[in-house]
């Protein structure tokens, strides 16, 4: 009985997850920003390796919810703080906002698909490809974690360095919501 | 005296398990230990900055240097300045770099133990070589912030000073060669860079 306690108990240790509850307290916004995607030239792939026939901006552009702004989490298999945010993100998915994954794991579909898996993250994920994600290390300013709250034509309304929690991402939410609405409208 | 022999026994069983089951936990996470490898994330302390970081995060999608040395190893200083050389001459390639110090001795990597002295030492040191890239010390326990993190000395083998890695875009480590008095290996690393 006692070897299978502790078989049990190792067994546990080594399953234990890896990601932590979100915090509570809202923290300000690390920087924002604005600016454009498009001219980081990314080409996506979907997680199937397939990759999207579209341009630049606008294959991220048909990843973007239409009418809000769009949760877009930079992460690599090799961040850890990248993946302690996935369930974090999967509960603002299941609350009805949009959340978007970027992979830097170019051509490692399997590996992405099993660490999205094991966090229980089915929010919308794709992968850069190889010289896109040689694109993107240049352009992400402060490495990984990377989020951007993105508008609907791919501008980037907030930019979050590092591990970043519910409360703020709320917050850059609201903040882009507002950056919105303030767009003056064609033809007013 | 049957009793004591029982749970004499029982206990055994509970050791051996437990003996096996962390075994097992090592097996899966094997240290990192060169080519074929994917970097592994950790937090080090920014010599200058006197930040804690993730440099293996901070340069994702970049490929990178990883420059690992004894704080007493003199000839890591000529190691360092030959690749800041290298990310001088790759900056179209992005080509990134960090040095990390600790203490190296009989084949077993440790984190400096008085980190104050040692943070101002190797700030020195990177001002007297003019490294434009970072120089960070492994500190000695990990924040509960910063629990997501494996240690260095659980995820990378290193056993000698002046052992250097490089990895591509991807985080694949494709060079992984202790640099020696010769320059052999440091023109094989020079190869490799300008294959990527």
């Amino acid at each position: 009985m006692l070897f299978g306690l502790g078989l049990a108990l190792t067994g546990l240790a080594c399953t234990a997850p890896v990601a932590e509850p979100p915090k509570s307290a809202a923290l300000p916004l690390t920087a924002t920003s604005t600016g454009t995607l498009g001219p980081w030239k990314l080409r996506l792939a979907e997680l199937s390796g397939q990759p999207i026939p579209m341009g630049p901006s606008a294959a991220l552009n048909q990843h973007l919810a239409k009418e809000k702004p769009t949760i877009v989490a930079f992460w690599a298999s090799y961040c850890p703080p990248c993946l302690a945010e996935m369930p974090m993100l999967q509960a603002l998915h299941g609350q009805g906002h949009a959340v978007l994954g970027v992979s830097l794991d170019a051509n490692q579909p399997a590996i992405v698909q099993r660490l999205l898996d094991e966090r229980g993250a089915r929010y919308p994920n794709i992968m850069l490809d190889e010289a896109s994600m040689k694109a993107a290390g240049r352009a992400l300013p402060g490495g990984l974690p990377f989020t951007l709250v993105a508008s609907p034509d791919a501008q980037g309304l907030v930019a979050l360095f590092g591990k970043t929690d519910r409360a703020t991402l709320l917050q850059a939410l609201r903040h882009a919501a507002a950056a919105l609405e303030d767009r003056p409208q064609p033809g007013l | 005296m049957n009793t004591t022999r029982h749970a004499s026994l029982a206990l055994a069983s509970l050791g051996l398990a437990l003996s096996l089951g962390l075994a097992g936990c090592t097996k899966a996470k094997a240290k990192i230990k060169g080519v074929g490898d994917s970097l592994q994330a950790f937090i080090v302390t920014n010599a200058e900055t006197e930040e804690r970081t993730c440099l293996v995060c901070t340069y994702g999608g970049q490929p990178t240097i990883m420059a690992v040395g004894d704080v007493n190893d003199e000839g890591f200083k000529k190691d360092l300045q030959k690749i800041q050389s290298l990310v001088d001459g790759n900056k179209a390639k992005s080509l990134t770099a960090f040095a990390l110090y600790g203490q190296i001795k009989d084949g077993k990597f440790t984190a400096l133990k008085d980190q104050a002295a040692a943070r101002k030492k190797l700030d020195a040191l990177r001002k007297e070589l003019a490294l434009t890239y970072p120089v960070a010390l492994v500190p000695t326990s990990l924040t509960e912030k910063e629990k997501d993190y494996t240690p260095f000395t659980d995820a990378y083998d290193i056993v000698k000073s002046r052992t250097v890695m490089l990895a591509e875009a991807s985080n694949k480590v494709v060079f992984a060669e202790v640099l020696g008095a010769s320059n052999a290996q440091y023109d094989a690393l020079a190869d490799a860079v300008k294959k990527l």
